[in-house]
């Protein structure tokens, strides 16, 4: 406890900082509201449209969550497959590069034409988004098995069933905790994107994408200040689920898993 | 007391005219279309016995553990392990790599059961008590419950040893298991290695590329020169067991080991009579 403390004195003194100068700076420069709110404008507007906040932060959760956790289904699966031998995945790996370098705004216009607006779009788009860390990363963690260990487990007349279990899965446990950890960050972004795009815009079925859109358009500026906050709570909150996760099946065994310095 | 008078050669059988308990006979092994790795070696090995392999570094040694394992195909030739092809006797062997290769998710306990485990021919009571035991016999009872990372190298191949005893093995393969740690302990290791052997008396094949190490323990040393990898000589080490840390400062064991190691001198240049050919 005194460690986490300890861990968080420091990042939280850097918001007071950062908080103070905004403040400071709109006071002394005279800056409009609808230009930079001053930050209890931020925080009174979003209190005041808490609902509609919390209402949107919801709807954007369950399109990162949905769409992270099809990833996640979709990519494990594929990276069982691109493990099999390197024939597979010298067929194949392209095309999981494609899902990198393609960008996903080329793509959401055409899964809005296809899947029409509201969630289902949202999680899609999030789903490209997360997938190619989650491929690249387990199949990484599925075939980097030391050659000795592999060796050890013919040694041991072991199946391939126990090879898989016992050896290749735990093994590839940190790489595909490196990925998840990179796609619950991007799967915020992804839900903002599909919003963009593809959120229903039925009245209290905008997620935060739509909501930040739609008060950019209103000038409400301290309002939208609050929903950009409310992203940034949000992807941080979702990054910790996934840390914790982590920290807890590697910690007994994996060094990246006991992050807090010393020890 | 001491078997191993002859020079050069071990006998086709041993006391009770039964085969070699290890024998590999005009053995060649190259990888895939590439140059030869060993060419023509001839090994015959007792039951019982200690062989150390000792030879420049590329020379073969690890393909020709690899080669008995069955892990690596044969070129040509033939080995045979208590008269069954390598594959088919792995149930009585035990692999010991130069690093502990441990499973780091599993505990010391849960290393040491891995292979019975594998071989599932145990209970998991039987398999929990028999790894209990082989702790004991390591010196490493108060650790079991530890993770490997939380271990010196020393202890970790300690571990290893153990892992690969549980399975009860007949021959043990191990290269260089003690090549990455200090003097002290690899001295330490070599003596309880040897105890080991005493109370389980399995036959060893080892690599290392420590002439002192290779005297301690072995009943013959091999040694072995580079490209193609060939049997240069065979040397018996006619020291009885037990041997202890007293057998170090013995004059016979240290010409022994002067003598070995001049004939790893004499690799580098060309036989005389062989006319240098490659
Ligand atoms: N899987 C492989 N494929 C191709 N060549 C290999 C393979 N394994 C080993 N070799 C080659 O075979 C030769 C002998 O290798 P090996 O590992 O048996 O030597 P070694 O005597 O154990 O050497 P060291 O003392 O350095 O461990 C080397 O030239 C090596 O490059
Ligand atoms: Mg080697």
């Amino acid at each position: 406890m005194k460690k986490f403390l300890g861990m968080a004195v420091w990042p939280a003194g850097v918001l007071v900082l950062v908080v103070g100068l905004w403040w400071g700076a709109t006071v002394a420069f005279g800056i409009p509201t609808y230009v930079l709110p001053d930050p209890w404008r931020v925080v009174e507007a979003g209190w005041d449209r808490k609902e509609s906040l919390l209402n949107a932060v919801k709807i954007s959760s369950v399109g990162a969550v949905g769409g992270f956790l099809l990833s996640v289904v979709v990519g494990v699966m594929v990276a069982l497959v691109l493990a099999q031998s390197p024939l597979v995945r010298r067929c194949l790996v392209p095309y999981t590069i494609l899902l990198q370098t393609v960008p996903v705004v080329a793509v959401a216009p055409l899964i809005l034409m296809w899947f029409g607006s509201g969630l289902r779009s949202v999680m899609l788009v999030v789903s490209i988004i997360c997938l190619f860390p989650i491929i690249a990363n387990t199949t990484q963690g599925l075939t980097s098995v030391d050659r000795n260990l592999l060796d050890l487990f013919r040694m041991s007349n072991a199946s391939r069933a126990q090879e898989f279990w016992k050896l290749r899965l735990p093994h590839a446990l940190p790489a595909f905790f490196t990925g998840l950890r990179i796609s619950s960050g991007l799967s915020v972004i992804g839900a903002f994107t599909g919003e963009w795009f593809a959120s229903s815009n039925a009245v209290g079925e905008g997620g935060l994408g739509y909501s930040i859109i739609y008060a950019n358009s209103q000038l409400q500026t301290d309002y939208l200040f609050a929903l950009v906050m409310a992203c940034a709570v949000l992807g941080t909150t979702f990054f910790l689920v996934v840390v914790t996760c982590e920290w807890f099946f590697l910690h007994h065994w994996h060094e990246s898993a006991m992050k807090p310095e010393g020890d | 007391m001491n078997r191993n008078n002859q020079v050069g050669m071990t006998p086709e059988t041993d006391g009770a005219g039964r085969p070699p308990f290890l024998s590999i006979h005009g053995l060649h092994k190259r990888y895939g279309s590439g140059a030869a790795i060993l060419e023509d070696v001839t090994l015959e090995v007792g039951a019982g016995d200690f062989i150390s392999l000792i030879g420049p570094s590329g020379c073969g040694k690890s393909t020709l553990l690899k080669l008995v394992s069955g892990l690596t195909p044969i070129t040509q030739g033939t080995i045979t392990v208590d008269g069954m092809e390598p594959a088919n006797a792995r149930e009585i062997m035990s692999f010991i790599f130069q690093d502990a290769t441990l499973l780091p998710w599993r505990t010391v306990q849960g290393n040491v059961e891995l292979g019975l485990e594998l071989q599932r021919t145990m209970t998991v009571e039987q398999r929990r008590k028999k790894a209990t035991e082989l702790l004991a016999l390591v010196g490493l009872s108060d650790v079991a419950s530890r993770y490997p990372r939380q271990l010196s190298g020393g202890m970790r191949m300690r571990v290893s040893i153990a892992r690969a005893l549980a399975t009860r093995p007949r021959l043990l393969l191990m290269d260089e298991p003690f090549g990455a740690l200090d003097e002290m302990t690899r001295d330490r290791l070599n003596e309880e290695l040897l105890k080991l052997r005493a109370e389980q008396g399995w036959t060893a094949m080892f690599v290392t590329h420590s002439v002192a190490e290779a005297v301690f323990l072995s009943t013959r040393i091999v040694v072995l020169e580079a490209k193609p990898g060939r049997i240069r000589r065979d040397i018996a080490v006619p020291f009885g067991f037990p041997r202890n840390e007293s057998l170090r400062s013995d004059p016979a064991y240290l010409a022994l080991v002067g003598e070995v190691s001049q004939a790893l001198r004499e690799l580098k240049k060309p036989m005389s009579g062989e006319g240098g050919a490659g």
